[in-house]
């Protein structure tokens, strides 16, 4: 096993290289630090050189990518270049930590939700249930983010006044309040869990289809237990090993694809901080939460395989 | 099984319910409109058209805390660096905390600030041009203003704030104070300041529109014999620590600014009334509705927003300001992707096409009841009477005038329905402005409809805000038209935009900020005069002259001023809220008298 | 194991559900029978299509939306562009269908007109996508060897990452234009195609009739037009329409953040919504029609690719 994740991590550095290349080259390509400073006429231009200069920005794009580089492995993510001299990290980490909980919470009911969903549907295929749950989810997969999570804003904050609108905390809150906290959750994550209930129950409906076929389910029917037993102990254990993988790869793909509910609700998560960074310029920023965001979805791809490993016997590593 | 049915019904029966009642709600606010007689009341001084229900909000009553929507949240609080180019770090967080030596009043003039005992003139002789060409300004310092450390404001911190503007890396403005030899600070009642030439622009030197005092003490290393320890990048990033304002930043995050009254502060009536603000971001301007309406915030300033009158109605009270801002048609004629020169007589052919009412009604229709049109081009007509915006009055829609002036270009229009022509080319402009942006957009619709009897075509390409303002017009790549707002100055120094030096280009590593509107020597040297007159009368006199000037040069097109709101929660909020929607200082200004509802 | 559900069948936004899809994730074709071919193929296939009641039902729905789209010139009362002085903000009624904008366009006909381009880059996307996807697939799978490992290398990294992200970034390097969105969507659409198509065509490989025919000399042109093609149409039949409707959901999300079609020349659906959201209390209409034209477009692009997937693929149903 330990050997198996070695030479993952040893089979995935040059992939993550040629990214780091990638999106070293296009964010310089799309934020012009230049541009940024010739924005203000009064900074003279000697001042303008010098600031050029302490920025390495007169040196080849290779020696910047480099030196970048050399920076992000040795974990010093450089300063914003809008924030003025903002360490890059402490900005980074908090928005990480606040996408995370949502994405965790979010993924944790969706599953739940999902598995519930998708499981009826599948034993009670072609019912009333199975066709509404069916519409359902094509539904949630037709209706772009940013219109649900506007609809879920005005019903339940503008109209009902029950949830807080956006951020992660009421005005004037300092320090954690777990009440407050969750409420500023509620919003976002539902329009999140909209979707991956959807996926979720679409994906345990077919999975736990195909389990309800193999042989064993009939030899278990056969033996006499009761369908519910048949279902509950033999069928959805099977059937969850690759909807529970998927969740733990969506886990590091949220991190960077909440972009559209967190710029709707205001949440300070990876999405607004890359989108805010994307369009300031803010390359330092852009590119630490970039290459964050590829590491998660490395990372959680390597759990899942992982996971699949240890809940389904059959797959051993070699 | 059946249990979990039983939960889906419940979760849509909840669901149900939701929809339900919030159908109701917007049923309630409607017939609770119709109830209430709204009165417009348009104040003359300040330019603000003030929209407010009956005003019975109760008495104000003292103490609590207010929220406040901001609009764009600073990237950073230093008031020396970049991070004070952004018109919000100013209306959020310095405004509020730090002092001046000038400073603006609610209609947006000159008057002397309460750290000073009064304002220099020529007749106190606080305002002397000297023989050898020198000009001394000599400003007396209130005896009773001091920091919140308790410390006096004085000529040191005058003489720090000189030398902490030119010095600190990546100040944003330096203009005026490089023309600074010296601050005399010899007594600490009397800053007397030296410049090496006559500088008309000072009231806006240490205060006035967008500077303010620093106090020396925040630098401990700072020795005035040597400049360059004056560098203040390192502090205040993250919040301004002391104050010789009404409020003092209790603590700045990016998620949230909170302040308090500064019980230091020496100005009796601007004592703030309520014990605590909070600020929050509010970037979106949907999500900034959504709040004001939910009443988790109580008052925002927003930019004009299209509908703004029909969304932001009872219980929330809005004042609109005229606008500190000039909306219009910039040229770039050094724009890359030209097909043939932008020659005046196109220039002026482009503004004989343009039906301006028009455009300025599609614009801001949906957020004042009557817009008018700009006819200014460096002079905001609400500030001063530097404009009598009749500059370009004479541009109205006019097919004779646009057939003359093309034809004498040696354009051609062989179809009369089609478009102008010259050597093969087709008149048609690349027209850049903010993507997504439903003003401007709305503005580029209504114009093409508009200049295509006229034989002038567009071709639309709109970037970004980032894009457009920090890659493409500091290096003029763009246009050669492009539309979006500039800031306007209760001063009339116009000479970064019209500079003729100003002309970014490669030599001088694009700096300056005449982006490609004018290369027209007279005007340029105008520009100049102005900033060197310091009689009112004649400076007046200059600024009529080029005014004049750049309504025949046309470097860009006026079309309006962009309307500032200030809107408020007025069941929540007392006190005279919409008082500074037009002020430079942002709609949050006077917030030290604005206090909750009873 | 098999995951079962087809990651293309999910939105492209927010939470960047297309997955790549295992290679072992296929149609079945084995209980076809394909040597004996009682009854024609496409004649079962379209048997089993009009079988499936919602898939039918969005197909004429589909119909009525392409042909007014088409035909808007016809239908629509007034100009894409034409402004009716004086009608800002005039709800539905019977001189304005659908009411009118904030500058006095006519919605109804702006919706029609605005469907052209949605449609158009809907539509564009998938087909792009699919042509791409399906010659990359086959030459990967057919010709196997390095070509094969990179491309596949270079899908599956490409893959992993957050979808929506790397559309903005793409989105932002190239600009705005109809032409530069569908490139973008494009850039993205054709890889999980690729990979189902590559997988399908390793297991066509190893088939008799297939074998038969190399070993009997046929050129591999004739090969793969004959033999491996016409056993592909069903996958990319299927894998279009769902991304017909991914693509019409992320042009208006790329519309929502201001990268996509500019609003000004060029009304789109996504563009419509996108920049008129805010009158959702005011102007319900201007958010309300276009969404609803998104929505039910891609709804019905999920049904009828669920319904091809079935015609194409009984496995899952008897």
């Amino acid at each position: 096993m330990l050997r198996y994740i070695l030479r993952r991590i040893a089979v995935t550095i040059p992939i993550l290289l040629g990214i780091s290349l990638l999106i070293f080259v296009s964010a310089r390509q799309i934020s012009s630090p230049e541009g940024q400073l010739t924005l203000n006429p009064r900074i003279p231009p000697e001042a303008k050189a010098a600031y050029i200069e302490a920025l390495g920005l007169d040196r080849p794009w290779y020696e910047q990518y480099l030196t970048w580089l050399g920076n992000f492995v040795t974990g010093d993510f450089g300063v914003s270049l809008v924030k003025n001299g903002q360490e890059v990290w402490p900005i980074v980490q908090s928005a990480l930590a606040n996408t995370l909980l949502l994405a965790v919470v979010s993924i944790a009911i969706s599953l739940l939700l999902g598995v519930i969903l998708g499981t009826v549907a599948a034993v009670r295929r072609n019912s009333i249930f199975d066709i509404v749950a069916t519409f359902g989810a094509f539904v949630a997969f037709s209706v772009p983010v940013f219109l649900s999570g506007l609809l879920l804003q005005l019903i339940f904050s503008v109209q009902l006044g029950w949830l807080p609108t956006a951020g992660i905390y009421s005005p004037g809150q300092q320090g954690f309040d777990l009440v407050d906290r969750v409420e500023h959750l509620v919003l976002p994550g539902t329009a999140l869990a909209l979707q991956l209930i959807a996926v979720y129950s679409r994906f345990m409906r077919a999975s736990m289809l195909e389990v309800l076929e193999a042989d064993y389910i009939r030899t278990a029917r056969s033996k006499g237990l009761s369908e519910l037993r048949v279902i509950s102990q033999h069928g959805v254990r099977t059937a969850l090993i690759p909807v529970v993988t998927r969740a733990a790869i969506d886990i590091g793909l949220i991190v960077g694809g909440l972009i559209v509910t967190e710029r709707v609700f205001q949440y300070p998560g990876m999405g607004l901080l890359f989108l805010d960074s994307l369009f300031a310029g803010d390359y330092p920023i852009l590119l630490a939460v970039t290459m964050i965001v590829v590491l998660s979805v490395f990372i959680m791809n390597l759990v899942a395989d992982l996971l699949y490993a240890v809940l389904d016997p059959r797959i051993r590593f070699a | 099984m059946i249990r979990e049915s039983k939960l889906i019904r419940l979760l849509s029966l909840v669901f149900a319910f939701a929809l339900v009642a919030a159908a109701c709600g917007s049923d309630g606010e409607e017939s609770s409109d119709a109830g209430t007689t709204e009165t417009t009341a348009a104040s003359d001084d300040g330019g603000t058209e003030t929209t407010a229900a009956s005003d019975d909000g109760g008495e104000p009553m003292a103490g609590g805390e207010i929220v406040l929507g901001v609009e764009q949240w600073p990237e950073c609080t230093n008031p020396v660096t970049s991070c004070a180019n952004a018109s919000w770090t100013q209306w959020s967080s310095t405004t509020h905390v730090l002092p001046r030596l000038m400073e603006l009043d609610v209609a947006n003039t000159h008057v002397a600030s309460p750290a000073l005992a009064d304002a220099p003139t020529v007749d106190n002789g606080g305002i002397a041009a000297n023989d050898d060409g020198t000009f001394t300004l000599t400003f007396n310092m209130n005896p009773d203003a001091v920091w919140s450390d308790g410390n006096p404001i004085t000529s040191t911190d005058v003489k720090f704030t000189w030398q902490a503007k030119v010095n600190t890396t990546g100040t944003l403005q330096t203009a005026g104070y490089e023309k600074i030899v010296d601050v005399d600070d010899s007594d600490p009642l009397v800053a007397v300041i030296t410049f090496s030439e006559n500088y008309a622009p000072w009231p806006d030197l240490f205060g006035g529109t967008t500077d303010f005092l620093y106090p020396a003490a925040s630098l401990p290393t700072w020795d005035p014999a040597d400049p360059s320890t004056a560098d203040m990048a390192d502090i205040w990033n993250e919040g301004i620590t002391i104050s010789g304002g009404p409020w003092i930043t209790e603590s700045w995050t990016t998620e949230q600014h909170i302040l308090v009254p500064n019980a230091s502060y020496w100005v009796e009536d601007r004592m703030p009334l309520v014990d605590r603000v909070v600020m929050v971001p509010r970037e979106d301007s949907d999500t900034e509705v959504a709040s004001l309406q939910s009443g988790e915030i109580f008052a925002a300033f927003p930019q004009g927003f299209p509908g703004a009158k029909d969304r932001l109605v009872s219980p929330i009270e809005t004042s609109v300001g005229l606008g500190t801002f000039m909306e219009g048609l910039w040229v770039n004629q050094l724009a890359p992707g030209r097909n043939f020169e932008i020659t005046q007589n196109l220039r002026q052919a482009v503004a004989y096409s343009l039906d301006r009412q028009a455009i300025a009604d599609a614009a801001i229709g949906t957020i004042v009841d009557s817009p008018t049109v700009l006819n200014c081009t460096g002079w905001n007509p609400s500030f001063g009477d530097w404009c009598d915006d009749t500059d370009y009055a004479k541009y109205v829609q006019d097919q004779a005038k646009v057939d003359e002036l093309l034809t004498a270009d040696g354009w051609t229009r062989p179809d009369a329905n089609g478009l102008w022509q010259k050597d093969g080319q087709d008149l048609v402009l690349q027209w850049n402005t903010v993507a997504g942006n439903l003003r401007r957009e709305n503005v580029q619709a209504v114009v093409v409809e508009m200049t295509r009897p006229f034989g002038i075509g567009w071709e639309i390409i709109n970037y970004d805000a980032g894009e457009l303002f920090s890659n493409r017009l500091p290096t003029l790549d763009y246009g050669p038209v492009a539309l979006f707002a500039n800031s306007t100055s209760p001063d009339p120094s116009v000479v970064a935009l019209y500079d003729i030096d100003g002309v970014p280009s490669e030599e001088n590593g694009f700096s300056g900020q005449n982006n490609g509107w004018n290369f027209d020597q007279n005007i340029s040297d105008l520009a100049f005069a102005i900033d060197l007159e310091v009689d009112p009368v004649a400076r007046l006199e200059l600024v009529r002259e080029a005014g004049d000037a750049l309504s025949e040069y046309v470097p860009w097109i006026p079309l309006y001023l962009l309307p500032n709101i200030t809107a408020w929660r007025g069941d929540i909020l007392a006190g005279p809220v919409g008082d500074y929607a037009n002020s430079a200082n942002g709609g949050f200004a006077n917030m030290y008298d604005w206090s909750l509802a009873g | 194991m098999t995951a079962p559900s087809r990651g293309s069948g999910a939105p492209l936004i927010d939470a960047a559900f297309a997955e790549p899809p295992s290679d072992d994730d296929l149609p079945s074709l084995e209980s076809e029978g394909l040597a004996e071919k009682p009854i024609p193929l496409w004649k079962l296939s379209l048997r089993r299509f009009l079988r499936h009641r919602m898939a039918v039902i969005s197909v004429v729905l589909l119909v009525i939306i392409v042909l007014s789209a088409v035909f808007a010139g016809l239908i629509a009362p007034y100009g894409e562009t034409q402004i009716i002085p004086g009608r800002v903000f005039v709800p539905p009624g019977a001189d304005h269908l659908f009411g009118t904008d904030s500058i006095g366009r006519d919605n109804f006909s702006r919706v029609l007109y605005g469907g052209r381009i949605s449609l158009a880059v809907g539509v564009s996307v998938a087909v792009f996508s699919g042509i791409i996807g399906t010659i990359v697939g086959i030459v990967s799978g057919y010709f196997g060897g390095r070509l094969d490992s990179f491309l596949m290398r270079f899908t599956d990294t490409a893959l992993s990452l957050p979808s929506l992200m790397v559309i903005i970034i793409l989105a932002r390097i190239l600009g705005r234009s109809v032409f530069n969105v569908v490139a973008v969507l494009t850039i993205i659409g054709w890889m999980p195609l690729a990979r189902v198509i590559r997988g399908q065509v390793l297991a066509l490989k190893e088939r008799e009739f297939v074998e038969a025919a190399r070993a009997l000399g046929v050129p591999t042109r004739r090969v793969l037009s004959r033999h491996l093609l016409p056993n592909l149409v069903g996958l990319i039949t299927v894998d279009i329409s769902l991304a017909v409707a991914v693509a019409i959901i992320a042009e208006s999300t790329l519309s929502f953040l201001g990268l996509g079609v500019d609003a000004a020349s060029t009304a789109t659906w996504g563009n419509m919504v996108g920049t008129s959201e805010g009158f959702i209390t005011t102007a319900w209409w201007l958010v309300v029609f276009p969404g609803a034209a998104i929505v039910i477009t891609a709804l019905c692009a999920n049904y009828v690719g669920d319904g091809l997937r079935d015609a194409f693929d009984p496995t899952l149903k008897s």
